[in-house]
C-alpha cells in the first residue's frame, strides 16, 4: 500500500504540473476539521524533500516543527495595501520555488480573498465523510466570483494531522523576506 | 465495468456503514411478517363442474337451421361472475357478501377447446365452500339457459304484439264488412255486383213461374167460388129438407093443399068446410114458411158437402193469396236489387274492404308462421346449448398458496425492501463528502489527492 509520504509526493507532482514554477499555492480547508494544516505541512515537506526551495506561510504554532521548509507568518501581510501585497508576492515568487499558504478556513478572513486572487491556485482540503454544509457551497461560489483557479481537492481523514511526518531538523525561520539575489547566493 | 464495481462497492459501503440501522429495520420487518402470518386464516376451495352441451362440429350440415350457441365458450367465466348470477346466488344462499368480494372468491376458467367449466369457490369454511360452489353452478346453468332463450323471448314478444295488432285490424275489417253487408245486403263482399245480377235473373225467372202459378191458383179459386155459389141453394135445401119439423109441416101442408085444391076443383059449393080448409092451408103455408126460414137460418154450413166445398174455396183463395204475396215479395226483392245496382260505389267499397281484409289475413298468417318458427327455435335453444352440472362439489381442499399467504410473503418482501430503502433514504438525507464525485459536484474541482 502506498505510504502517506508517497501520496504527498504524488500530490506535489500534480500541483507542480498544474501550477508551474514559482507558484503561489493556497492550501485551505472549508472548516477547521478538514485538516488543511496537515496537508500543507505534508506538502511543504514533500516539496522540501524533493529539493525545492519552499516557503510555508502559516500562522499555526506547529509550523516550527517542519524541516527543509521556510516558514513565514501570514500576519505580516495583514493591513498591507494591494501594491505592497503584489510586491511581496513578486518577491516570494522570485525567492522561492513554491510558496504554500496555509489557510485553515477559507474566506474566514478578508485577507484570504486578497491572497486567493493573487495566488496561482487553491488546493482545498476536505475531510472525507464530513457532512456537507452551506458554507461549502458559499466557498465554491466565492471562488467563482473571485475567478480563483481551483487546482483540486485533497481528501483527508480526521487523524491525518498525527500521521503527517515531522522532523526535528531546525526550522529555517524567515522573519524577513530576503532579496531574490541573496536567495540565489 | 469498473464503474459498476465501484457503485456496487459503494452500496456495500453504505450497508456496512448503516448495519445497525439495517439490522433493526430487518428485525421489525420480520416481526411484522411473522405477526401477519400468524393471523392468516385457512382457506378451503371446492369445485363444481359444468358441461357445455354444444352442437357437434357438423351440426350445420345436419341441421342447416339449427340454433347456434348464444355465447362463446371462452365467455362462460364472465357469466359465472356476472351480477345476475351473483345476485341469485345471494338469494339462494342468504350470503351478505358484496359482488366484488364474491368475485374474489370465485375462480372459473375454461381450458383450451374444452367444454368443461370448473367453478371453484374459496372460503374459510369448507362447508360454505362446497355449498357455494354447487349453488353457483346451479345459478350459472339457469342463467345460461335464460340467455339461450331470451333472444327468442324478445322475438316472440315482438311477434305476439304484432299479431295482436293484426288481429285487431282484422276485427275492424270484419266489422266493416258486416256493416257493409247490412248496408248493402245484395252486394257480395267477395264478388261485388256480379252475384246481384245472377240473383236478379234468378228472381225474375222465379217471378214468372210464381206468376203463372198464381194465375192458375186464382182461376181455380174463382171457379170454386162459382161452384160454392151454385151449391149454396142446394146446400140450403138439403139443410132445410133435413129439418124434421119443416119436413112434417111441409108434408102436412102438401096434403092439405092437395085436398084443398081437389075440393076446390070439385066444387066449393059442395063442400062447406072449404073455407076453413083454405084458412088451414094458408096457416100451414105460413108455418111451413116459418119452419123453412128457421131451418134455413142454420145456413149452408150445416151441410157437410157445402162445408167441404167451402174449404176448397178457402184453400184456393189462400193459395192465390200466397201466390200474390210471394209475387209481391219477389217484386220487392227485385226492386231492392235494382236499387242496390243503382248504388255504384258500394261494390267498390266492399271490394276494397274485402281486399284489405284479405291482405291483413295474409299478413296475420305470415306472422303467425314466424311466431311458430320462433317458438320452435326457442324450444330448440332451451334443449341444446345448455350448461349442465356434471360434477357437484362434495369435498373442499385446503389451499396453501392462498391470496392471504401470498400477501404475507409479499408483505415480508416489501418489508425487507422497505428496510433497505429506508437505509438508502437515510443515507441520501445524510449528505456527506463520501465519494470524489460528491466533492467535485460541490466545489467544481477534481480530487487530485487522497490522504485517507
Amino acid at each position: 500500500m502506498e505510504s502517506l509520504s508517497d501520496r504527498f509526493q504524488a500530490l506535489r507532482t500534480t500541483i507542480e504540473a498544474m501550477a508551474g514554477a514559482n507558484a503561489v499555492v493556497i492550501v485551505a480547508g472549508a472548516c477547521e476539521r478538514d485538516g488543511a494544516d496537515a496537508v500543507v505541512r505534508g506538502l511543504a515537506v514533500a516539496y522540501g524533500e524533493a529539493g525545492s526551495n519552499v516557503v510555508l506561510m502559516s500562522d499555526r504554532s506547529s509550523r516550527a516543527r517542519l524541516a527543509k521548509v521556510t516558514v513565514l507568518p501570514i500576519m505580516s501581510m495583514v493591513g498591507v495595501n494591494a501594491a505592497k501585497l503584489n510586491a511581496r508576492f513578486a518577491q516570494l515568487r522570485a525567492e522561492y520555488d513554491v510558496v504554500l499558504i496555509d489557510v485553515p478556513v477559507l474566506f474566514e478572513r478578508s485577507l484570504d480573498a486578497e491572497l486567493a486572487r493573487r495566488s496561482d491556485g487553491v488546493v482545498l482540503a476536505i475531510e472525507q465523510h464530513r457532512r456537507i454544509t452551506a458554507h461549502d457551497s458559499q466557498i465554491a461560489a466565492m471562488l467563482d466570483r473571485l475567478s480563483v483557479r481551483r487546482l483540486g481537492v485533497v481528501m483527508t481523514k480526521p487523524d491525518l494531522h498525527a500521521s503527517v511526518s515531522v522532523s526535528d531538523a531546525p526550522v529555517r525561520h524567515g522573519a524577513a523576506l530576503r532579496k531574490p539575489s541573496a536567495q540565489r547566493t | 465495468m469498473t464503474t459498476q464495481l465501484r457503485d456496487f462497492r459503494s452500496v456495500l459501503d453504505v450497508l456496512w456503514r448503516r448495519r445497525l440501522e439495517l439490522v433493526a429495520l430487518l428485525l421489525v420487518a420480520l416481526f411484522v411478517t411473522w405477526y401477519s402470518a400468524k393471523h392468516v386464516k385457512p382457506k378451503y376451495s371446492a369445485v363444481s363442474t359444468l358441461l357445455l352441451v354444444a352442437e357437434p362440429p357438423d351440426a350445420d350440415k345436419m341441421h342447416p337451421t339449427t340454433v347456434q350457441k348464444p355465447l362463446l365458450t371462452s365467455d362462460l367465466p364472465a357469466i359465472v361472475t356476472s351480477e345476475t348470477v351473483l345476485s341469485r346466488f345471494r338469494e339462494q344462499t342468504g350470503s351478505k357478501l358484496s359482488s366484488d368480494t364474491l368475485r374474489s372468491k370465485i375462480r372459473a376458467r375454461v381450458g383450451g377447446d374444452s367444454n368443461l367449466l370448473p367453478i371453484e369457490f374459496s372460503d374459510a369454511s369448507d362447508a360454505t365452500a362446497i355449498s357455494s360452489a354447487n349453488a353457483l353452478s346451479a345459478q350459472t346453468s339457469r342463467y345460461y339457459r335464460e340467455i339461450a332463450t331470451s333472444r327468442f323471448d324478445s322475438l316472440v314478444a315482438d311477434f305476439s304484439a304484432q299479431l295482436k295488432e293484426r288481429a285487431a285490424r282484422l276485427r275492424v275489417l270484419d266489422q266493416q264488412l258486416q256493416e257493409l253487408a247490412g248496408e248493402y245486403p245484395y252486394v257480395d263482399s267477395k264478388d261485388g255486383t256480379s252475384s246481384v245480377y245472377d240473383r236478379l235473373v234468378h228472381l225474375r225467372a222465379e217471378r214468372a213461374e210464381v206468376a203463372a202459378t198464381a194465375d192458375g191458383d186464382q182461376a181455380q179459386a174463382t171457379e170454386t167460388t162459382k161452384r160454392i155459389a151454385q151449391a149454396r141453394p142446394l146446400a140450403l135445401s138439403d139443410v132445410t129438407n133435413q129439418d124434421q119439423a119443416y119436413r112434417r109441416l111441409s108434408e102436412q101442408y102438401g096434403h092439405d093443399l092437395a085436398a084443398f085444391r081437389h075440393t076446390a076443383a070439385y066444387g066449393a059449393q059442395n063442400y062447406p068446410g072449404l073455407g076453413e080448409l083454405q084458412g088451414t092451408v094458408e096457416a100451414e103455408s105460413r108455418d111451413v114458411a116459418r119452419a123453412r126460414n128457421r131451418a134455413a137460418a142454420a145456413g149452408p154450413q150445416a151441410n157437410a158437402s157445402y162445408v167441404a166445398a167451402l174449404a176448397d174455396v178457402n184453400k184456393a183463395r189462400a193459395t192465390a193469396a200466397a201466390d200474390r204475396a210471394k209475387l209481391a215479395s219477389i217484386d220487392a226483392e227485385i226492386a231492392n236489387l235494382d236499387g242496390s245496382l243503382s248504388k255504384g260505389g258500394a261494390a267498390a267499397r266492399v271490394a276494397q274492404v274485402r281486399r284489405d281484409r284479405d291482405a291483413a289475413g295474409s299478413a296475420y298468417e305470415l306472422l303467425a308462421g314466424r311466431l311458430d318458427k320462433a317458438l320452435a327455435d326457442r324450444s330448440e335453444a332451451a334443449s341444446t346449448g345448455s350448461l349442465v352440472p356434471i360434477d357437484r362439489a362434495a369435498v373442499a381442499s385446503r389451499q396453501v398458496w392462498t391470496t392471504s399467504a401470498l400477501m404475507v410473503v409479499a408483505l415480508g418482501v416489501f418489508s425487507i425492501w422497505l428496510a433497505f430503502s429506508l437505509i438508502f433514504l437515510i443515507e441520501a438525507l445524510d449528505v456527506r463528502f463520501r465519494t470524489p464525485s460528491s466533492v467535485e459536484r460541490v466545489f467544481g474541482a477534481p480530487v487530485i489527492g487522497n490522504l485517507t
